[in-house]
């Protein structure tokens, strides 16, 4: 018979032929259809990890974005505000206080317009400053008590100064004690030598320039309503030197704990993972023969304190997929011969139709193919240190750390090298592993709160098979690469 | 109902229309599945796996080929899936025997579809698949030989050899009958 009549007719044959199945097969399809869990849960974790970290930037960008309209609307009103109360302050004084009544009307009018605006700013900064607490103009008490001669004087310099400052630009002259740039000592300065105060440019003495400032013009009037304004409740005016030092070296000491930043690092990382069989078995052999490199991913979560001005402590967790992919030939050393006896029905009892068992000589030579993997879900979690080195907008950082492994489910295959059969293992028992890990960071500065990171890294860990269904326990060497967002908790 | 009726009908996820697409291939789609499947066990498995592709699937159906077509290559997808774990295995079968002459072509017409399936069952299962595969379903050797994880010759050997053990069998067949 030719070729094609023979594949033709048997292709002819089977294509008309038709087997009912079940009667409940299709119920059975649709049930099963039904209970797959929905659509979001199957993305893979690289699609999660990448979800994720992207709405985790996109509101940190909100928010931050959120916060700086915010202020700058403030500040705003307040120079409307400023301009209506100085333009009132002039028509009164030309007209004489109180020769007016309607002159004097609008001054006030206008000076409350200022003190709500003021007010409701300072509140506002405050509240961004400090989180939900509310810190009302009521609690700053210092006003009651007299400042000082000397202390008046810079006042009166101060408010001398602001209010041509605020007729004209924002230079801030009013920074300025016996000559001398005060705000120099106290802040970081711009070039036009005024306090870059906002967020963390401050040298931790801020309430000492409030203190010589002594002006709450000053004060509800500029950017110093970024100040966390809780050491003027407790330092006076009258305050003598001796005072103000305890006062400083206190409230440096405080600033200093409260300054410790808390870092939140959100990552995802993308692995190239070499495994291998542990110990010199045959089995191990051969699947030291079949371990293949393969890609693998986690996303990261990582917490770190600084304890010192180097070196950080942290921990956090991982979740990790890891597939160990198997591939390739197993040479056969022996020729294996199987016998087997044959048996001839005529008629098959059950089926009616002739039926027959071929003998067949198996001659089992040459190379088998083996190709499979193995799965495992994992949880890491790391405890380790870094150390680390600041630039201008980028962080340089040295990560090391032992790592906790618990493994949560695993499947896979487990080959029989001598009957050259595999068998499916699969486990929801937890396993707890250790390993270690050691990586470069690299961060730059998006804000004051947010940076980008970008790091690689090595990790080594075991998998204790065994005690899971597989047949052997792995070695994992994860060679890998992770971006993600650090955001300064506080 | 239409093909078409049919097909929107699955994609608006519509059950009749579903066990309407599943009436019309299932039989066949059975026949598909128990020619890779060790048993009808096995068989409904890959066919519930297969028709859950299909429903997922529908609205990829560019109608360029026949629907049976494409719900045939999915089934046999998902057949090749299953079995990919299990090592090709290729026992030397003995090709001794005679072979099917022009003039007995009537044999393979003579034995019922389910002699034929029962045959092509009893190959090893390496045998059986390269058979079925380029046979029935049209692969080649090439694509054979990827998607099993073997030789390209692997493939073309091991199908000369199944082809030879099928048509001796069917003659052993005949001559029983007789």
């Amino acid at each position: 018979m030719t070729n094609n009549n023979f594949e033709k007719r048997i292709q002819d044959k089977l294509n008309q032929y038709e087997i009912e199945p079940s009667e409940n097969l299709f119920n059975d399809i649709l049930k099963k259809r039904a209970s797959r869990p929905k659509s979001i849960l199957k993305l893979t974790y690289a699609k999660l990890g990448v979800a994720l970290l992207a709405v985790v930037a996109i509101t940190l960008f909100v928010l931050v974005d959120t916060r700086s309209n915010s202020t700058s609307n403030d500040n705003a009103s307040i120079s409307v505000a400023e301009k209506d109360a100085s333009n009132s302050n002039n028509i009164a004084e030309a007209g004489g206080l109180g020769s007016n009544a309607k002159t004097a009307k609008e001054t006030v009018v206008a000076k409350e317009n200022l003190k709500t605006v003021k007010q409701k700013s300072t509140t506002n900064v405050e509240k961004q400053a400090s989180g939900k607490k509310d810190v009302s103009n009521s609690d700053v008490k210092w006003t009651n008590n007299a400042p000082s001669p000397t202390q008046k004087s810079a006042i009166a310099n101060a408010s001398n100064n602001i209010q041509k400052s605020t007729k004209q630009t924002k230079t801030y002259p009013g920074y300025q004690d016996n000559g001398a740039n005060i705000s120099e000592r106290y802040f970081n300065i711009d070039s036009k030598d005024r306090p870059i105060i906002a967020g963390q440019q401050h040298q931790g003495k801020s309430h000492l320039y409030v203190y010589h400032s002594m002006d709450e013009a000053l004060i509800n009037s500029q950017d110093l309503s970024y100040l966390v304004l809780k050491p003027l409740r407790v330092i006076k005016p009258s305050a003598t030197q001796d005072q103000i030092a305890a006062f400083e070296k206190k409230q440096l000491k405080t600033e200093h704990k409260k300054q410790q930043p808390f870092y939140l690092d959100l990552y995802y990382s993308a692995y190239q993972t070499s495994h291998s069989a542990i110990g010199n078995s045959e089995m191990a052999n051969n699947y030291k023969t079949l371990a293949k490199t393969d890609p693998n991913h986690a996303f990261n979560v990582r917490f770190s304190t600084p304890i010192n001005s180097h070196i950080n402590l942290f921990t956090g967790f991982g979740l990790n997929q890891i597939n160990t992919q198997f591939d390739g030939q197993i040479p056969n050393t022996t020729n294996k011969v199987h016998y087997e006896t044959s048996t001839y029905y005529i008629n098959d009892p059950i089926t009616g139709l002739p039926k027959l068992v071929q003998q067949m000589d198996t001659i089992l030579n040459g190379p088998v193919s083996y190709k499979f993997a193995n799965r495992y879900t994992l949880v890491q979690i790391p405890i380790g240190l870094s150390y680390n080195i600041g630039f201008d907008k980028i962080d340089i950082g040295i990560h090391g750390s032992a790592l906790m492994n618990i493994t949560g489910k695993a499947h896979g295959m487990n080959p029989d090298f001598n009957l050259e059969k595999m068998q499916g293992f699969s486990s929801n028992q937890k396993q707890i592993g250790i390993g270690a890990s050691v990586s470069l960071m690299v961060a730059y500065k998006l804000t004051n709160k947010i940076k980008i990171i970008a790091e690689s890294g090595l990790q080594f860990y075991q998998l204790g098979g065994k005690k899971i269904g597989n047949a052997m326990n792995e070695n994992i060497l994860n060679k890998g690469i992770s971006i993600g967002l650090r955001y300064t908790l506080f | 109902m239409t093909e078409e009726e049919l097909l929107k009908g699955c994609l608006e996820e519509r059950q009749e229309c579903q066990r309407e697409l599943y009436k019309r291939f299932a039989g066949k789609m059975m026949v598909v599945c128990m020619r890779y499947a060790k048993d009808k066990l096995e068989a409904e498995d890959m066919m519930q796996d297969g028709f859950i592709k299909v429903f997922d699937n529908v609205g990829k159906f560019k109608q360029e080929g026949s629907l049976e077509g494409w719900v045939r290559r999915i089934m046999v997808n998902t057949a090749l899936n299953k079995i990919r774990a299990n090592k090709m295995k290729f026992e030397d079968i003995s090709e001794t025997g005679s072979h099917l002459a022009d003039g007995d072509a009537n044999a393979i017409d003579k034995l019922s579809e389910e002699a034929i399936l029962e045959i092509i069952s009893r190959l090893p299962n390496g045998y059986k698949y390269v058979f079925n595969m380029f046979a029935i379903e049209g692969f080649s050797h090439k694509e054979i030989a990827e998607k099993l994880g073997i030789e390209e010759a692997s493939s073309r050997s091991q199908y000369a050899k199944a082809r030879k053990y099928l048509q001796n069998q069917i003659i052993q067949l005949e001559q029983i009958k007789l």
